[in-house]
């Protein structure tokens, strides 16, 4: 159900969970120098733990413009996870409506799956599918994006397409799963019961389905399933990792396309890994550049969980768009594994909300290799 | 046992059925209902808003979720907005919207969209009885089906 009103809107960090995350902390500040936050607004980790540690009580605004991207915790001498001790936090008091995007319709979408609907999403993609293979594919949410997103350039039901096409490329017929949305949203904005609601039915189905290995093109569903739903004896396989894998199966056409690879947070710094999806660029035939801050120091893309879309999270994806502009130019191409940098970064791309000349294309890894492999292996 | 009780038990379910009727065509719609004396289910709560476009998807999702059994979303015929194209933006995110309960596997005719004008009065009350058994013929929706 939508949370009470009744819950606290400030929260006191007093409980022993939440403060053995950050105990340890000698202030040395690290944190906030590297926070991509930080470069463009006064957001400040290291004055959130400090004044955590002295008693007093966070808000709002503290807990929601974290972008929970992990790039502190990479970089701290003490090892205190933030991202952590933020989740911890927010799980304790009701988020603002306002500070969700799009007027909170994704998290209520999840809140309607999760309570409302007796299966799991309808996909429909062309290509050939085998309801008793032992490999399973799930897109993720990329049909509702569609429907309340309304980006003109993007489809975003071609990410599920590609991936598709790629999985029978390499000869394989794999089983399409109804799952519910993976969750990841509901934990990390704190909603653990609504978390474990729905990963209570998504573990149900996958069990009953009988596979062994679960593919996933978005870079959080590939962190949510694999970390936080603990599936033994199935593998979760993230669709650079499955090419990588079957790389030998697909041809590709001889082009001369400019490429560099943006490291999804929950992919790059959460999975450690960075490797799959630049052989399968490499092998693409592209010619791949890095972006001046990569793998474990590449920049979020600017949101998270649909929280706060505002002028900082713009800046932070303008940032990305310039990074990528200088490494490939207006022509080249920016290759992401995760839906919700897909999405952001064509976002702001399209919309010209700040007003921008970038002209180079983000394209989703599956559809990118997609439209390079040759049509009949 | 009289009769009246009869009914309670038998015809139990009284949907609750949201319309969000725009100011300027369905309200008033609604409001020559009301003065031409039209009886029309009482099930029905009218949410004035300015502009049919005004309605978000989410505000027919937390309907739902508060337990709203239908919504209807009333605005001006197209061509007759009083914001000129309000109601075609309405017509597109209805569509979405029930594109995308679609794909959660959900009964997408509990929403609706229709155009009523102000001169309507016996349409508006005509499209809430109809919409009112359509409803009752679809029972309750349920809430935290998932909770075991």
């Amino acid at each position: 159900m939508i949370k009470s009103d009744t819950i606290p809107t400030k929260v006191e960090i007093s409980s022993n969970t939440t403060l053995s995350i950050i105990r340890d902390c000698f202030q040395c500040g690290l944190c906030t120098s590297i926070c991509p936050l930080r470069k463009v607004s006064k957001y400040n980790p290291r004055g959130i733990i400090h004044s955590s540690l002295l008693g007093h009580s966070l808000g709002n605004d503290d807990l929601t413009t974290c972008l929970t991207c992990s790039q502190c915790f990479e970089e701290c001498p003490q090892e205190i996870d933030f991202p952590a001790f933020i989740r911890e936090s927010r799980s304790k008091i009701v988020l603002n409506e306002e500070n969700f995007a799009h007027n909170n319709i994704f998290n209520l979408l999840q809140i309607f799956m999760a309570e409302m609907t007796e299966s799991g999403m309808k996909f429909s993609f062309e290509g050939e599918i085998n309801s008793e293979s032992s490999i399973a594919y799930f897109p993720g949410c990329v049909d509702l994006f569609d429907q309340f997103l309304n980006l003109k350039t993007v489809k975003f039901h071609q990410i599920g397409q590609s991936a598709m096409n790629l999985i029978n490329k390499v000869g394989i017929k794999p089983n399409l799963l109804s799952l519910k949305c993976c969750g990841h949203d509901a934990y990390w904005t704190g909603d653990t019961e609504l978390f474990e609601k729905i990963r209570k039915y998504n573990e149900q189905i996958i069990r009953k389905a009988g596979i062994s290995t679960l593919l996933v093109s978005c870079a959080e569903c590939y962190y949510t399933f694999e970390e936080l739903y603990k599936l033994e004896g199935i593998k979760i396989q993230h669709i650079s990792q499955f090419i990588d894998q079957h790389q030998s199966k697909l041809e590709f056409k001889e082009n001369l396309t400019k490429v560099t690879y943006h490291d999804p947070c929950r992919l790059g710094r959460f999975m450690k890994e960075y490797e799959s999806s630049r052989n399968v660029l490499k092998n693409t035939g592209a010619s791949l550049i890095e972006l001046a801050n990569n793998r474990k120091n590449a920049i979020c893309c600017g949101v998270s969980s649909w929280l706060r879309c505002d002028d900082q999270s713009r800046a932070i994806m303008l940032r990305k768009l310039e990074e990528a502009t200088q490494a490939v130019g207006n022509d080249g191409n920016l290759v992401v594994g995760c839906n919700k940098c897909y999405a952001h970064l064509n976002c702001v791309l399209e919309d010209k909300k700040p007003q921008h000349e970038y002209q180079l294309k983000v394209k989703e890894l599956g559809i990118f290799v997609d439209e390079l492999s040759n049509k009949n292996n | 046992m009289t009769q009246a009780d009869i009914n309670l038990i038998e015809n139990d379910f009284k949907p609750t059925i949201i319309v969000f009727a725009c100011n300027w065509c369905s309200y008033a719609g609604a409001d020559l209902a009301g003065v031409s004396r039209i009886q029309y289910p009482s099930n029905v709560r009218i949410v004035r808003v300015m502009c049919s476009g005004r309605v978000d998807p989410a505000f027919i999702l937390k309907a739902f979720l508060k337990g709203a059994d239908g919504v209807i979303v009333a605005g001006c015929h197209p061509g007759d907005c009083h914001y000129l194209e309000g109601n075609l933006k309405a017509e597109e995110r209805i569509n979405n919207t029930i594109k995308a309960l679609k794909v959660l596997g959900w009964e997408a005719s509990r929403l609706r969209l229709e155009w009523i004008s102000a001169s309507e009065g016996k349409r508006f009350a005509q499209v809430m009885a109809e919409f009112t058994q359509q409803i009752k013929n679809l029972g309750p929706i349920k809430i935290g089906i998932n909770q075991r």
